[in-house]
């Protein structure tokens, strides 16, 4: 019997490809200098390193800012458990800094510029720039104003099976980093991707004042990002294939194929303006072992089309906060439990609660940034932007559906108004290609 | 913990998890790339999709045919 020829395919780590080009209205358009063609030309190419214009997409994210979410069918049946849908880059923003630099580059193959704090970010002069921005935003620079080659740029959708398979944050906690699994032939995969509406929402302007990048001040029109023109020219998909040997062959036959991923999902609900103290109860689904949570301004979450701020993953704790306090059924050893007082406000660089939470993610090998960096000891003019608070439930075992509740205490100027709390937990599932072709989906706790 | 099985040409990753797997460097293994699928336009659709049909149809069949010889007469 003559053996056909089986490729067994998976995806690369980044397997997207984008072309594009970016452009906005010259804004020194000049007809007295009519000779000269730069001048003269109603568009120019994007060169945010030269503060043409000075706009910057958060590293983390690259060209996936400009994708809602992604879904995923393998022979007509759903085989991403991912239920994000528009706060994927969120949850992605998220998933890259909690990593290293090691981590980071032995993964995706480069390093990731690290924006910790209003140092890394503003910039009023060229010359001024912050080595991170400056890096971050080289990614979007064309070669020239006429520029005629587009960008390019490799990205993937976090957590998005069978493109992406193991959150960063459970990679470190668990100490086991899952590759992407190969799926056997015979296997139709469709994988749809949603672009967002505008593509441009997440490319914000490096220039804005700190209380608009997350407070209720609008950026001025000095400041905003000028109107830009995305043109995507072309989106490929790269895989890798192998075919098996004889002796491989018998393996996969006597085997059904199991494979690995990480589900997020998503939670969130507003902050009550106005009062001495808020408390939430955040519902921690059976399984989960890692969740992140943290205070987000209205606009960072949800695009406001009447607003020049765009949406943004940089958290902080909530402005007016006095004291803050974390507890969760049945657990008392939480770091927070005894509370921590002016949390990112003032003196929580001193709080022992906060060092003993940063120097566990170090330990974790879920951050090699400096304490310093994350939570600046000049918080009257620097602000971090880094402070979500990520919990290891990796030793909990939780079996049934508990409850996650944050407490905080304000200053006389009460809670802000248009604050939300979010939280992302993380679940691990295992995912059985039976040999009828189903999927089956268990949660592995 | 359970115990990992080992099942040659799968995965050495942690216990549970067999997918196949490149068992040896003699095996083709090769970067191939696809484009998004017909009448899917990068510039226009607000929904884009790409289509990966994996590998021979024939495998299906050649594996019912070893799980499930023909009866010959």
């Amino acid at each position: 019997m003559t053996l056909p020829v089986f490729y067994f395919q998976r995806f690369e780590e980044c397997p997207f490809e984008l072309t594009y080009k970016i452009s906005y209205a010259n804004p020194r358009v000049s007809t007295t200098d009519a000779d000269l063609a730069q001048k003269k030309a109603t568009r120019w190419w994007i060169r945010p390193s030269e503060f043409e214009p000075g706009i910057f997409l958060d590293p983390g994210l690259g060209a996936a800012a400009f994708f809602t979410h992604g879904r995923c069918t393998i022979n007509n049946e759903r085989a991403d458990v991912s239920d994000l849908g528009e706060f994927q880059c969120l949850f992605q923003s998220l998933n890259r800094r909690y990593t290293t630099d090691d981590f980071y580059r032995a993964k995706y193959g480069c390093r990731m510029p690290r924006i910790n704090n209003t140092t890394d970010f503003h910039s009023a002069t060229k010359d001024a720039m912050p080595a991170a921005l400056k890096e971050a935003v080289a990614a979007l620079d064309s070669d020239d104003w006429d520029n005629t080659q587009p960008l390019v740029s490799r990205f993937t959708l976090d957590c998005l099976f069978p493109i992406s398979s193991q959150s960063n944050i459970l990679a470190a906690l668990m100490k086991q980093n899952q590759v992407n699994g190969y799926i056997r032939p015979s296997s139709e995969i469709v994988i749809t991707l949603f672009k967002r509406s505008p593509v441009d929402a997440l490319i914000e302007s490096f220039r804005i004042p700190d209380n608009a990048a997350y407070g209720d001040v609008d950026v001025t029109a000095a400041h905003a990002k000028p109107e830009l023109k995305v043109e995507f020219e072309g989106l490929k998909l790269f895989y890798e294939s192998f075919t098996p040997d004889a002796r491989s062959l018998h393996g996969f036959l006597r085997a059904t194929p199991k494979y690995y991923v990480d589900k997020p999902y998503f939670y969130y609900a507003s902050v009550a303006p106005g009062v001495m103290l808020t408390r939430h109860d955040i519902p921690v689904q059976p399984g989960t072992k890692a969740m992140i949570y943290g205070f987000i301004h209205g606009h960072q979450m949800f695009r406001d089309p009447n607003s020049n701020r765009s949406q943004n993953a940089r958290i902080r704790f909530i402005p007016n906060a006095k004291e803050f306090k974390l507890k969760m059924d049945h657990k008392d050893n939480f770091y927070f439990a005894e509370g921590v007082k002016d949390p990112g406000i003032a003196g929580a660089s001193l709080s022992s609660g906060l060092r003993g939470y940063h120097a566990s993610l170090v330990r974790k090998g879920l951050t090699d940034q400096p304490f310093e960096s994350v939570w600046p000891r000049k918080f009257a003019t620097v602000k971090g932007y880094q402070q979500p608070i990520l919990l290891d439930l990796s030793d909990l075992k939780i079996e049934k559906q508990c409850t996650l509740t944050p407490t905080v205490s304000y200053n006389s100027d009460l809670s802000p108004r248009n604050w939300f709390i979010f939280a992302i937990g993380l679940q691990q599932y295992q995912l059985t290609h039976l040999t009828n072709n189903k999927w089956l989906q268990e949660l592995r706790k | 913990m359970p115990k990992r099985k080992h099942i040659e040409g799968f995965s050495s990753g942690p216990e549970e998890f067999l997918y196949p797997q490149p068992s040896t460097s003699n095996e083709d293994k090769a970067t191939k790339e696809v484009e998004l699928e017909a009448g899917s336009d990068v510039k226009k659709d607000q929904i884009l999709t790409f289509r990966l049909k994996l590998g021979p149809s024939e495998f299906a069949r050649y594996l019912l045919t070893l799980i499930c010889p023909p009866i010959v007469h």
